[in-house]
């Protein structure tokens, strides 16, 4: 057996998944035992091994910069948003009672009743809607700061639709 | 006019025109002040004080008389009405703009029944006379929270006054009851104020029971006798934007209907009228 037949035979044993293989003849002695599966098997164990680890670690890291950038978004959003989402649900709007035109003024050449920032005592007026020619100025149950005005001078505005949102003081 | 005629024929006597009011309620407590800044910012502090719903003020002289959007309503002579009604109801803000039109119909009502004359109602509450105007009503309400704190309706009527007593500046505008009857009775002297307040305050007594036992459309059936703009073609300024149109009709809540074009038609509650 030259050393070619011996190849063909490692391919044949390697093709036919035979594992051991041993052939005496005379002084010629060829003994094949094929460990390549179970070296195979170790690697891939291995590889899966170093995979999981690697799965895990990148899961990991993952999970850190997922944790540190909840926690850093959290963290913005509490500070950025905390302060006015507590003032936002105690905000009120103050909502037109009919259909009308909306006056800032009592009339065009007097000041507004209020701007933005103004601090407005109980039972004072803020604006007019008028329709009909009835002048209804709406007047604040509570004494609060204006925090925005909704709507322009001399607009339409419609039943229920808010004019204005204030803070309660 | 001199001050001894005045005071003769034409003084301003509570207790006359609480003898005559037939209503349940409007007039009942009336509150005199020969001058005042305006009768309605008086009213409006009486109220706050508490005097009772359907309270009258009464003044010979306003020296802050004010019409819509800080317009200044004159008052010279102390020959005119300056009167407001102050109400307290339990309606909602929506449905006083009805005021308006209680009050329209019950002075032009007064003004036929007293001075025999012809009122029209130029949209929604000026009363005038032979296209000038002679009454303005201010209506001022109060409101918390969708509630009405009270409604203040301020009514000038120039009653005897003469061309001499108006500025010139309104003089091609505004009419008084006296100078419209001298047009058919050179003759004719100054009005009984008495009775044309009494007449408004049961009036508008009437009116306002009507309105709250049968609605707003009971009392437009009222309104339409003097309503003297249909089909014609009028201008309005609604916001920034004039719009042209002609008169069709009134709707059930008093606000004006204007046809704008072929197939459009726009409810108008608040504007400026042009003709």
């Amino acid at each position: 057996m030259n050393i070619n037949d011996i190849k063909d035979l490692i391919k044949f044993i390697k093709s036919n998944k035979i594992k051991e293989f041993y052939y005496k003849k005379g002084d010629e002695e060829v003994s094949v035992k094929l460990s390549h599966e179970e070296t195979a098997a170790q690697d891939l164990k291995h590889r899966v091994r170093e995979k999981k680890e690697y799965l895990a670690q990148i899961e990991s890291i993952e999970h850190a910069e997922l944790t540190e950038l909840s926690a850093r978004r959290a963290q913005t959003l509490k500070s950025e948003l905390a302060e006015p989402a507590s003032k936002k649900e105690t905000l009120k709007e103050i909502v037109s009672p009919f259909v009308g035109s909306f006056y800032r003024s009592p009339s065009p050449d007097k000041p507004p009743f209020v701007e933005v920032d103004s601090v407005v005592e109980k039972n004072s007026p803020v604006c007019i809607v008028e329709a009909m020619k009835i002048m209804n100025e709406i007047e604040v149950d509570i004494k609060c700061r204006i925090v925005s005005i909704l709507v322009e001078n001399g607009q339409l505005v419609e039943y229920g639709q808010p004019l204005f949102l204030v803070e309660p003081l | 006019m001199d001050e001894i005629g005045l005071k003769d024929v034409n003084y301003i006597d509570i207790f006359e025109i609480k003898k005559n009011l037939k209503g349940a309620f409007v007039g009942k407590n009336i509150y005199y002040e020969e001058k005042v800044d305006s009768t309605n910012t008086l009213a409006r502090e009486l109220s706050l004080k508490g005097v009772k719903n359907g309270s009258v003020v009464i003044s010979d002289y306003q020296e802050r008389g004010r019409g819509r959007n800080g317009k200044i309503w004159t008052s010279p002579c102390g020959c005119n009405i300056y009167m407001s009604i102050i109400l307290k109801p339990k309606f909602s803000p929506e449905v006083a703009q009805g005021m308006t039109i209680l009050a329209a119909v019950s002075v032009a009502d007064a003004i036929a029944e007293v001075a025999s004359l012809k009122p029209q109602i130029k949209w929604p509450n000026d009363i005038l006379i032979d296209s000038k105007k002679v009454s303005g009503i201010l209506t001022e309400m109060s409101t918390q929270n969708m509630i009405i704190e009270h409604i203040i309706v301020g009514i000038g009527i120039n009653v005897n006054a003469e061309e001499k007593d108006m500025e010139d500046g309104i003089k091609n505008i505004a009419t008084s009851l006296l100078i419209e009857s001298k047009k058919t009775n050179e003759f004719a002297g100054p009005l009984n104020r008495n009775k044309l307040i009494t007449s408004i305050l049961n009036k508008f007594d009437k009116y306002y029971e009507m309105f709250l036992s049968t609605g707003l459309s009971s009392v437009l059936q009222y309104y339409q006798k003097y309503f003297s703009m249909i089909g014609k073609e009028i201008e309005i300024n609604i916001r920034d934007k004039r719009v042209k149109g002609q008169v069709v009709g009134i709707d059930s809540k008093g606000a004006l209907l204007l046809k704008t074009g072929e197939n459009e038609l726009e409810k108008v509650v608040s504007g400026e009228i042009y003709f």
